[in-house]
């Protein structure tokens, strides 16, 4: 199936529903983060905007969660070689860790929370899922090529 | 003049040179330009945001079409000739027209047409590195 995917159409069409997964997710996320930053869509509260989004960010880290795996193991030296592709993944790994406990806990509990404790966690979780996207995309900038 | 001689001339630009010349341009460029949609793309999701997000879209927007007219610059002729691309660019005007039309009656069909218009534009880019 690896070389399927490597060597069809396959590949860029896994490649864009991977992308409408990330716009989901990160989407969505970066509205929360804004909200909580108090930024922008200051007359909702947070509880009511975190259920609003919640389906389209499981959603859409559904779509990337079965779509990256798809694409890695259809080139596995590729991607291991990459560095873009390591940042990425260590990234991605602080961005979950952090989504599920901190980024969580400040969304449930948004009356108690300090004022200061929630920009940190908005101003981090904006930037870590920033870095995710910035390094995927860049995976295709640093292609160390076999000749 | 033509469309292509037209590309010649954006391609051959300062701009568009110190784009491609350069080490980090495109690649940066590039990332902005995905970034952005997922700011744009994830305020568009949900209709019953519409109102609250204006801004947020408007900002994603307009990063969005100025990273892409930077890239589109970059490298014009080789864009112009691809077909994906042409349809992508066929379809960001049927994502306009759709857009105008539905600022005077927002039903649920003109969304999900949208949705699907958008995630069509995403299939043509990525497609642009194939035909």
């Amino acid at each position: 199936m690896a070389e399927l995917i490597k060597q069809s159409l396959w590949f860029p069409a896994i490649q864009s529903v991977h992308i409408i997964g990330l716009t989901m997710l990160v989407g969505t996320i970066c509205l929360l983060d804004l909200r909580l930053l108090g930024i922008g869509l200051r007359g909702r509260p947070v509880g009511d905007l975190a259920s609003a989004l919640a389906p389209w960010t499981s959603g859409g880290l559904l779509t990337v969660l079965v779509t990256g795996p798809l694409l890695f193991g259809s080139d596995l030296t590729r991607y291991l070689s990459n560095p873009a592709f390591v940042v990425k993944m260590l990234l991605l790994a602080a961005a979950l860790t952090g989504h599920f406990t901190l980024h969580r806990s400040v969304v449930r509990n948004d009356g108690m929370t300090s004022p200061a404790r929630r920009k940190i966690v908005a101003i981090l979780s904006l930037i870590v899922w920033s870095g995710v996207v910035l390094s995927g995309r860049a995976i295709a900038d640093f292609d160390i090529r076999v000749v | 003049m033509s469309i292509a001689d037209l590309c010649e001339r954006i391609q051959a630009a300062w701009v568009s040179r110190a784009i491609s010349e350069s080490t980090w341009g495109y690649p940066l460029i590039g990332a902005l330009h995905v970034l952005a949609i997922a700011i744009f793309g994830g305020a568009v999701l949900i209709p019953r945001l519409r109102a609250e997000t204006r801004w947020i879209r408007r900002i994603g927007v307009a990063l969005v079409v100025l990273t892409g007219t930077l890239l589109f610059a970059s490298g014009a002729v080789r864009y112009y000739e691809s077909t994906s691309f042409r349809i992508k660019m066929a379809l960001l005007v049927l994502i306009i027209l759709n857009t105008v039309a539905a600022s005077r009656t927002r039903g649920k069909l003109r969304w999900a047409i949208s949705l699907a218009l958008w995630a069509a534009v995403i299939f043509a880019s990525r497609g642009i590195a194939f035909f």
